[in-house]
């Protein structure tokens, strides 16, 4: 498997290559008003409008910086409903791949309630590279909040 | 009557005197005796008698007035005329205001005796006058010459202060005239410094100059490296964003290899080693961002270090300038001075020149009192000779006592 890694307060985390869509530079995006600090913003994804979730903010509390290294990764979220939409996510120096295996993932033992995507984790010559559970981002409420339907709005 | 009778006396007695004065005058001359001897025993047998007779009666009345005539001659030969005039008139005596019997020849004798007396008187007289007249007048020409004498030592004691001062005065302008020289001599160094510091200034302010336009130089070109490495920075910036997109790129080309499988393997090696490329580029990139920044940093240090040198230098131009110009000044100045000694050092001399004309003077003066001196001197001797010859004549003259 392709891991594509990404930092969050100095810790290296890793995204599966098979749920990205894409990997686009950090945009302007349209903010959300009164949303959560870890809602970055909305982006126009080929006509579709797409919520962008700030991982730094989701991980460490602390919006992440917009570099060059930063990027949004676009990924296929499994919707409740059972639809695929595409989301935005938010990430520091997102440039590098891991190929690994799924054995060489360990259990972290631990796992806080409040950050239920908090995944395994794969030790290499540069480190330890927790894996994020993309599917598990998102609450339902917020998925609804989010991907709600246009019928919902009117 | 009685003067008949004395003539007739007179006249016998002077025969008898005549003849035997013709005599005794013969005898005494020597004649020869033989012949006389006949004459006489003829002669004399008849005179002879009545010579007798003759000569006692007139005997004593000549001897009588001659004996006044001795009285008034030895009274003459004391100088007392006046009581020789007295004998001569008989004073003191009886007989002697009687007429002789002698004769008139006698009384002749009497009579030129007596203006003889009173001849012999009268420059006597003037003779004692004009030796007290000479006296009192050599006293007075003593006093005046000693009074001469007292004022000319007076003259030589001024005229010696006189010539002390102008000695004096002589020495003091002379001192002057050097202290005159050395001040000159000073202010003319003094000028011949600043005139050697003004070349110098004029030197350090052409360096200054040249160092300034050099600053100026130095300064643009830091600007130039400046603008240089700014642009240098644009260039970096480019290669950062390329190697971000390739990186991006080789992200999704690994992406996309992954989903295609074991298909894409190869598809999938190559966008790692384009990733590993833009890498290695973006961190070369960052190096020489660095580098750049750094250098940019120096230069704004040096930009900043030549414009604060630049503004002391032209703050020490200006000092340069200002010290020209009082260095300038002060030649003029000193220049201006050299006239002043001048007319002071001419002066300086003609004072000179004035003192030793009054020393001469004065000297001369000195040696002119000095002679005056000697005149006087000899001159008071000559007045003490000539009181001296008149004490000597007033002595002689009054041994003669004059009747008046």
């Amino acid at each position: 498997m392709l891991l594509l890694t990404f930092q969050a307060g100095g810790a290296r985390y890793g995204l599966d290559a098979s749920g990205i869509i894409e990997v686009l530079p950090a945009a302007e995006l349209r903010p959300v008003p009164r949303a959560a600090v870890y809602i970055a913003g909305l982006l126009n994804y080929r006509g579709t409008i797409a919520p962008v979730l700030d991982l730094n903010a989701l991980l460490t509390a602390d919006p992440a910086r917009i570099r060059l290294s930063s990027r949004i990764v676009i990924v296929d979220f499994p919707a409740a409903d059972g639809a695929h939409r595409p989301l935005g996510l938010l990430a520091e120096r997102a440039i590098e791949t891991i190929h690994c295996r799924e054995r060489d993932f360990q259990s972290p033992g631990i796992r806080a309630r409040e950050a239920p995507f908090s995944g395994d984790v794969l030790v290499d010559a540069q480190g330890a590279v927790q894996k994020i559970d993309v599917g598990r981002l998102l609450p339902e409420e917020l998925q609804q909040t989010l991907f709600s339907p246009p019928a919902a709005n009117g | 009557m009685a003067s008949l009778k004395t003539a007739q006396k007179l006249a016998i007695a002077g025969l008898g005197f005549a003849l035997s004065a013709l005599l005794l005058s013969l005898a005494a001359s020597g004649v020869d005796r033989g012949r006389l001897q006949l004459a006489v025993p003829a002669l004399g047998a008849a005179s002879l008698a009545f010579a007798a007779g003759l000569l006692a009666t007139t005997a004593r009345t000549l001897s009588r007035t001659l004996a006044r005539v001795i009285l008034a001659a030895r009274e003459v030969a004391a100088g007392r005329l006046d009581r020789a005039e007295l004998r001569l008139a008989g004073g003191g005596e009886r007989e002697a205001s009687r007429p002789g019997p002698a004769g008139d020849d006698l009384a002749e004798l009497v009579e030129a005796f007596r203006t003889m007396i009173v001849t012999l008187s009268s420059p006597i007289e003037q003779l004692r006058h004009s030796g007290a007249d000479v006296g009192g007048a050599s006293a007075q020409m003593a006093a005046s010459v000693k009074e001469l004498e007292a004022a000319v030592v007076e003259q030589a004691a001024s005229t010696n202060q006189v010539t002390a001062t102008s000695k004096q005065i002589f020495a003091t302008v002379q001192e002057l005239a050097g202290t005159m020289r050395a001040v000159r001599q000073m202010a003319s160094q003094a000028a011949s410094l600043a005139g050697a510091g003004l070349e110098s200034l004029n030197g350090i302010n052409a360096t200054m100059t040249e160092l300034l336009e050099a600053t100026a130089g130095i300064s643009s070109i830091l600007t130039a490296i400046s603008e240089r490495a700014a642009a240098i920075t644009q260039v970096i910036t480019a290669i950062t964003n390329i190697a971000n997109r390739t990186n991006l790129i080789s992200l999704n080309a690994a992406i996309e290899a992954e989903k295609a499988g074991e298909r894409a393997a190869g598809f999938s090696v190559v966008a790692v080693e384009i990733r590993r490329l833009a890498d290695q580029t973006a961190v070369a990139a960052l190096d020489i961002e660095k580098m750049i920044g750094e250098m940019q940093t120096a230069v704004q240090n040096g930009v900043a270090s030549i414009s604060h040198y630049a503004g002391r230098a032209r703050a020490s131009s200006a000092t340069v300038a200002g010290i020209t110009t009082d260095l300038t000044r002060v030649i003029e100045y000193t220049r201006q001075l050299e006239p002043h000694f001048e007319s002071v050092n001419s002066g300086m001399q003609m004072q000179s020149r004035a003192a030793g004309q009054i020393l001469e003077a004065m000297q001369q003066l000195a040696e002119t009192a000095g002679r005056t001196r000697d005149s006087l001197a000899q001159f008071r001797q000559v007045a003490d000779h000539m009181r001296a010859a008149a004490q000597v004549l007033e002595s002689e003259v009054g041994r003669f006592a004059v009747a008046v």
